[in-house]
């Protein structure tokens, strides 16, 4: 009998956004797509130094969505 | 099935191209005369330069004079804005007129700066300062070789005609705090202004000035050292900072 019959799932593909973030790990707009806030937060405050992030909530929210969004 | 990422950048809500969509519509706000909407717009699409990631550095160059656009129609907006809000509480005439002179240094479109000229003209005439005005009908009239006034060919003329009536006249009424002159040397208002009090800096140099370091915005030091910048409403002023990280390394073209 041949192995044929055993289903062999393919392995996982790299996933593209954590593959850019590994290479860039300074842009806050990956952080925030790769749903770590709190690091997009502390790069935006030593980068730009940011005091309010009221106005970036929608932002990083719509990052991480936009993220799991299946096509 | 695989996606297709725009130039190997993963889904991100905001890109140099959606940053532009939200510059044309406050362009379209503007247009209209409906300034507050207009300001938020602007706003929102200077927020969303911080959460950006391009590949190419045109797309860097293209953002940072989007920037420089963005900041030059905030504070535009803002003084129109604040003038309106002293006319309609009948606040001190001379600082209304300063206002409505600053506002034409603001670096816009010719087509709007023409209507910003338009109503500083009007406000100075109405008000009496009659040099001033002559200067404004004269800045109109420069307008036309930028092909401003197409199909509106009455304008010139009619400017033309102002321009005369308050050289007649030729007095002021008001001492304001606004050279004419700066309308060919100043090009831009930043660095002009304190984008603060929207009053004019009386020392430009780094020494007495804060910079926004998202979008550049100059304060005077003494005021606004530790406050949250007005035109991004994002970035706390004189605080140490590295600038922005938005290039993005390792792209495969």
């Amino acid at each position: 009998m041949m192995d044929s019959d055993i289903f062999v799932p393919p392995s996982a593909g790299v996933d593209p956004l954590q593959n850019v973030l590994r290479q860039n790990p300074q842009n806050a707009a990956l952080q925030a797509a790769a749903g770590d806030f709190r690091k997009a937060a502390e790069l935006l405050k030593s980068q730009l130094a940011v005091s309010n992030f009221a106005h970036l909530k929608q932002l990083f929210v719509d990052a991480y969505t936009l993220n799991k969004v299946k096509i | 099935m695989t996606i297709k990422l725009a130039g190997g950048v993963p889904l991100l809500p905001t890109s140099a191209k959606s940053v532009e969509a939200l510059i044309q519509k406050g362009l379209e706000k503007t247009t209209k005369g409906q300034f507050a909407d207009a300001l938020s717009h602007f706003q929102e699409a200077l927020r969303s330069i911080s959460m950006l990631a391009v590949t190419q550095q045109s797309e860097l160059k293209q953002v940072q004079s989007q920037i420089k656009k963005l900041v030059e129609y905030i504070t535009a907006m803002r003084i129109e804005i604040e003038r309106r809000k002293l006319s309609a509480a009948n606040g001190d005439v001379t600082r209304i007129c300063e206002l409505a002179c600053v506002m034409t240094l603001c670096n816009m479109e010719h087509a709007h700066k023409f209507l910003v000229m338009k109503s500083a003209f009007q406000l100075l005439y109405k008000n009496g300062n009659f040099i001033t005005a002559a200067h404004f009908a004269r800045q109109i009239v420069s307008l036309e070789q930028f092909g401003t006034f197409e199909g509106k060919p009455d304008i010139v003329p009619q400017y033309k005609k102002y321009f005369q009536a308050c050289q007649q006249k030729g007095t002021n009424a008001l001492k304001l705090k606004f050279d004419p002159n700066d309308s060919v040397q100043v090009s831009d208002i930043t660095a002009y202004l304190c984008a603060g009090s929207l009053s004019q800096l009386e020392d430009n140099r780094s020494v007495s000035t804060v910079k926004c370091p998202l979008c550049g915005s100059v304060y005077s030091k003494a005021g606004y050292s530790g406050r949250v910048c007005e035109t991004c409403g994002l970035c706390q002023l004189g605080a140490d900072s590295m600038g922005l990280n938005i290039m993005l390394e390792g792209m495969q073209q």
